[in-house]
């Protein structure tokens, strides 16, 4: 004999003392979801209630808390409430989870800008000043891109068919603005590329100031006209919204000049102090390190949990206002990492925040199973018509030439029906061994089982690999996996193999359990897209970008 | 015996008419249907999944009279008056020694006016009372009197009768030592198993010792006043303890329970803190099943940590290769994620500490409460300061002390009151144990005094 699953709804009010109260006795209708990635998706229920009481209860804002036990089974805010009348008064409450509070408010950072596109002219005011104070812009300011050269891409003063005069100099000076974003640091290497070298007369100074007319600001080292690598110029206030690179030289007059300095590699970088990672000139910073940052921005929502990546991202720069959950995503391309936030997950905490994880996938983990008799409203389809066996992979290399390789697998379901399928993939600036691993992901992909997706409802309780049998009211979308038993066809239902695979393990997308009927059932979606080529493409996007400028 | 039907104060015994065909029934059965889940075209049968639980309809056929008409119009409308939310319900039928309580949710008095009756100011009608599924004794028995010790406990409850869960109440008197600041953060926890020989509380001495270098030493203020001390180098992973269960002793453990470890540990890192991890059958951290792992901040204080939760499948008895038959425990001076390799400097020794295992059990009923304001220097429930707490499954009311409840936030209060599963009526059912434990979850005393008393209202399908 067992008690019934022992479900609670209870809200706590903001602010003041924190009432609590227990709704679980005046509601109907009670459901909630779970979605991957997103963490507590939404709640609702309905209360039979007179519309002009007082329910300081289901005060918008109120947090809120589904509970089994001691477990909280999902956790959020209420935000709204929709009055309604039939046979007598209700009142109907959504509840969504504290991963809204990541889109309550906007942020704007450069974790590392290396883009070229946001160097440009002096403004107007400052050509005037420096022309007044006697600097001629007479040289050519230019973006060096890469493609087969050894030279990295920088920013190019270009003295060459230019005349000195006397008692004038003869510079150029290039900016940066970061869309009102404080910088925190310019890094950069300077080179002479073409002209004579360790002449103090020339003036090659980096600068982060305040303003377009050089109000107040920070200077570098000057270089005159010597090779630095590996640079580093920091801010020492928050108020440094410019960047400036400049490369000016005075003489008595009359020289041609044969020179050209360049500002390679310019890498902006906010005022988030995060630690660099990787080797000048390919720094940058993980997907986790600026995920974290993006969090701790967020009032409300502690992190548990963020599994530490290694891949460096050598872009990231936000200048527009956008939500921190956008800015979570975007970062997420790069590595596919399950996140969601959630509600406490052990009995002594007493945290009313939301709980952020960031977590790898776990494909080969079956971290539930349900049998196949338990499963009502089954419903799993497959895309067989885009199986592959093969796929031709284009790429243009470091030389320029396009080039196509081939990648193969076998695929017992098209060998045995004769047929072949081929899939073209245009990679773009690549190399050989990115477009061969790329082939193989492809393949892994579409060249074995394709992707199953759909869902099941079950009522009956469900068995955790750690936690043994529970109700089906603790699934949810956590970056967790389902084994379905028993939906094998013949033909494979006998192997011996047993082993987490493809054909029997889906990831769970979307939970959503409703407690409206006698017993308590959920609703699980699942799907086995994955998004391996997507990162693949995501990185190799990235490369491409920045070599060439 | 005489049958006897009261609502409230009010006694309806000399109006119920219980003539074969008049329709009386309080013990209507058709407020619980058993739900089945699964497709009929994917295997055979289906699987039960639980009963739905609905208000129970008991229905009462009256003849009403008074001295005069207009006095049985007055004597419905004070029937009508008397049928309220919340007003009990007891029912004796003349055969039975004792009477059956109900709580009522709604009621309705429905007469049917018949003339020639009506003029002899009397009226038939029909007492349709919706209550609550389960019949009770209407009274809190008392279970365990007093039980007075010293810090986490296993006690044994006897005697629960019914076919249902009895509602329990569990109070616990905080007792005036915990008085020593207004501000006092507390845990009480409390975990109910159907087994009379789970064992909830593991003492230090209780543990089998594996360390290389650790011992049992004595210290005021842990568990018993004693703790395992693993006295080896803080880098690294170590197995320091077993949590070994006799041969075919873990089918007491089936089910699921929260793990809480009462430890210290006097190592700190640069960047991180050792973890508690605890392993079920394994021989090494990566083999077995792992119940989860917790980061011990380095203190001089005793402090509870939740590892997490372990469950034993329910295996009629039979050996579970993965469970075996312990867990065993590791301190790692990394953190998950981290090599094994970071230097620690040792604040005091021995390195690690443990005093005591605490098992939650969670399937029957658990609760837990968490807060951090006692204040009794307003209207205590008791003289001497002792600070209640009254953890009870009737309804939704958790009751505190009437200074500090208003306090309170409801999610410090997880878990429900207690159940109390009985093994058959009317005999009494076999022991089964409550699992205890209170204090400062940061400073914890292994030494406080515990004062416990556990009631029951037992339940019944039918009628007592």
């Amino acid at each position: 004999m067992h008690p019934r699953t022992q479900i609670r709804v209870v809200s706590i009010e903001q602010g003041g003392e924190g009432q609590g109260h227990d709704l679980t006795d005046d509601i109907e209708g009670l459901s909630w979801s779970s979605v991957n990635p997103g963490g507590d998706e939404r709640c609702t229920f309905t209360l039979k209630r007179s519309w002009f009481s007082a329910n300081p209860e289901i005060e918008r804002g109120n947090l809120l808390r589904v509970m089994c036990g001691i477990d909280v089974l999902w956790q959020g805010r209420v935000e709204e409430t929709n009055r309604s009348a039939d046979s007598t008064e209700k009142i109907a409450v959504t509840a969504y989870g504290l991963g809204a509070r990541l889109k309550d408010g906007t942020f704007q950072e450069i974790f590392i800008d290396g883009d070229f596109s946001g160097w440009g002219e002096p403004s107007t005011q400052r050509r005037l000043n420096q022309v007044g104070a006697g600097l001629s812009f007479s040289p050519q300011v230019s973006i060096g891109a890469q493609d087969a050269g050894a030279t990295e891409p920088g920013l190019l003063i270009d003295f060459t068919s230019t005349e000195t005069v006397a008692s004038r100099a003869m510079g150029a000076e290039i900016w940066y603005y970061g869309g009102g974003v404080s910088i925190g640091k310019l890094r950069y290497s300077f080179l002479v590329l073409s002209g004579p070298e360790g002449n103090a007369t020339w003036q090659d100074q980096a600068f982060v100031l305040n303003d377009d007319i050089a109000s107040a600001f920070n200077s570098g080292t000057d270089h005159n006209a010597t090779d630095s690598t590996n640079r580093t110029l920091t801010a020492t206030t928050a108020t440094r919204k410019y960047a400036l690179v400049a490369s000016n030289y005075t003489d008595g007059g009359g020289t041609d000049m044969t020179d050209l300095h360049g500002w390679i590699v310019p890498k902006v970088i906010g005022r988030h102090e995060l630690t660099e990672q990787g080797t000048w000139p390919n720094i940058g910073f993980t997907v986790d390190q600026m995920v974290r940052y993006l969090v701790e921005l967020v009032p409300g929502i502690s992190i548990r949990r963020i599994d530490e990546q290694s891949f460096v991202v050598q872009q990231a720069a936000y200048k527009e206002p956008q939500p921190h959950e956008d800015g979570i995503s975007d970062l997420n391309r790069f590595e596919g990492c399950d996140w969601g936030t959630w509600g406490p997950d052990s009995p002594l905490d007493t945290s009313i925040e939301g709980q952020f994880d960031f977590k790898d996938r776990e494909p080969e983990t079956q971290h539930w199973f349900v049998p196949r008799r338990d499963c009502e409203d089954l419903d799993l389809h497959s895309e067989t018509s885009t199986l592959y066996g093969a796929v031709d992979v284009t790429f243009e290399d470091e030389t320029g030439v396009r080039r196509t390789i081939r990648r193969e697998v076998d695929v017992p379901d098209l060998d045995g029906a004769g047929i072949t399928r081929v899939y073209p993939l245009d990679i773009g600036k690549s190399r050989q061994d990115v477009a061969e691993q790329m082939g193989d992901a492809f393949l892994a992909i579409w060249g074995q089982f394709a992707p199953a997706r759909g869902g099941f409802s079950t009522s009956a309780p469900v068995r955790h690999h750690e936690r043994g049998e529970l109700s089906p009211v603790y699934l949810r979308a956590d970056g967790s996996n389902v084994r379905l038993g028993g939906i094998l066809p013949s033909t494979s239902a006998l192997t011996l193999d047993s082993s987490p695979d493809r054909r029997t393990t889906f990831p769970i997308k979307r939970v959503e359990v409703d407690c409206s009927g006698e017993v308590p059932a959920a609703r699980v979606d699942v799907d086995q897209a994955n998004d391996t080529l997507s990162i693949l493409q995501a990185r190799q996007g990235l490369e491409s970008e920045l070599v060439a400028a | 015996m005489a049958q006897v039907l009261k609502v409230g104060d009010r006694d309806l015994s000399p109006y119920v008419r219980v003539a074969h065909d008049d329709g009386l029934d309080p013990a209507n059965p058709e407020f619980s249907e058993p739900q089945f889940s699964g497709s009929p075209a994917l295997g055979d049968g289906q699987s039960f999944v639980g009963d739905a639980v609905n208000n129970r309809l008991m229905s009462y056929p009256l003849i009403l009279s008074a001295d005069s008409t207009d006095e049985l119009y007055a004597l419905v409308r004070e029937i009508n008056g008397d049928l309220v939310k919340g007003a009990q319900v007891e029912y004796r039928s003349g055969g039975a020694s004792q009477s059956t309580f109900f709580d009522l949710e709604r009621g309705r008095l429905e007469p049917k006016f018949e003339f020639w009756i009506d003029q002899a100011a009397k009226v038939r009608a029909m007492l349709h009372l919706w209550v609550r599924p389960y019949g009770h004794t209407g009274t809190y028995r008392t279970v365990i009197p007093s039980f007075v010790a010293t810090g986490p406990q296993t006690l044994q409850a006897t005697g629960i009768l019914g076919d249902v869960f009895a509602q329990g109440l569990l109070r616990v008197d905080s007792g005036p030592t915990y008085l020593a600041s207004p501000v006092h953060p507390h845990m009480i926890a409390f975990g109910i198993s159907q087994s009379p020989s789970y064992v909830g509380v593991w003492r230090a001495a209780s543990l089998t010792n594996v360390g290389a270098s650790s011992a049992l030493i004595g210290a005021s203020g842990a568990v018993a006043s004693q703790y395992l001390g693993v006295n080896a180098s803080p880098v690294g992973i170590q197995a320091f303890a077993w949590l070994q269960f006799p041969d075919g002793d873990l089918k007491n453990y089936e089910g699921r329970q929260r793990m809480l470890v009462v430890a210290r540990s006097r190592v700190a890192l640069a960047s991180g803190a050792p973890a508690i991890s605890a392993v079920a059958g394994a021989n090494s951290l990566h083999d077995g099943r792992r119940i989860g792992s917790v980061v011990a901040s380095h203190s001089a204080q005793w402090q509870v940590y939740d590892v997490g939760e372990w469950s034993v499948p329910r295996a009629s008895g039979l050996k579970h290769p993965d469970q075996s038959e312990r867990i065993e425990f590791f301190w790692s001076s990394a953190s998950p994620g981290q090599p094994s390799s970071i230097a620690a400097s040792l604040i005091a020794s021995p390195a690690f500490q443990i005093s005591a295992i605490m098992l939650v059990p969670l399937d029957v009923a658990a609760g837990i409460h968490l807060g951090n304001n006692w204040d009794i220097t307003g209207s205590g429930e008791s003289s001497g300061g002792d600070v209640h707490f009254l953890f009870s499954n009737e309804g939704v009311t958790r009751k505190l002390n009437a200074s500090t409840f208003w306090r309170d936030e409801s999610e410090k209060l997880r878990g429900n009151g207690p159940l109390l599963p009985p093994t058959g009526s009317p005999v009494a059912s076999g022991p089964l144990s409550v699992v205890f434990a209170m204090g400062n979850p940061k400073h914890f005393l292994g030494n406080r005094p515990v004062k416990l008393a556990l009631s029951a209202r037992e339940r019944f399908t039918y009628l007592r």
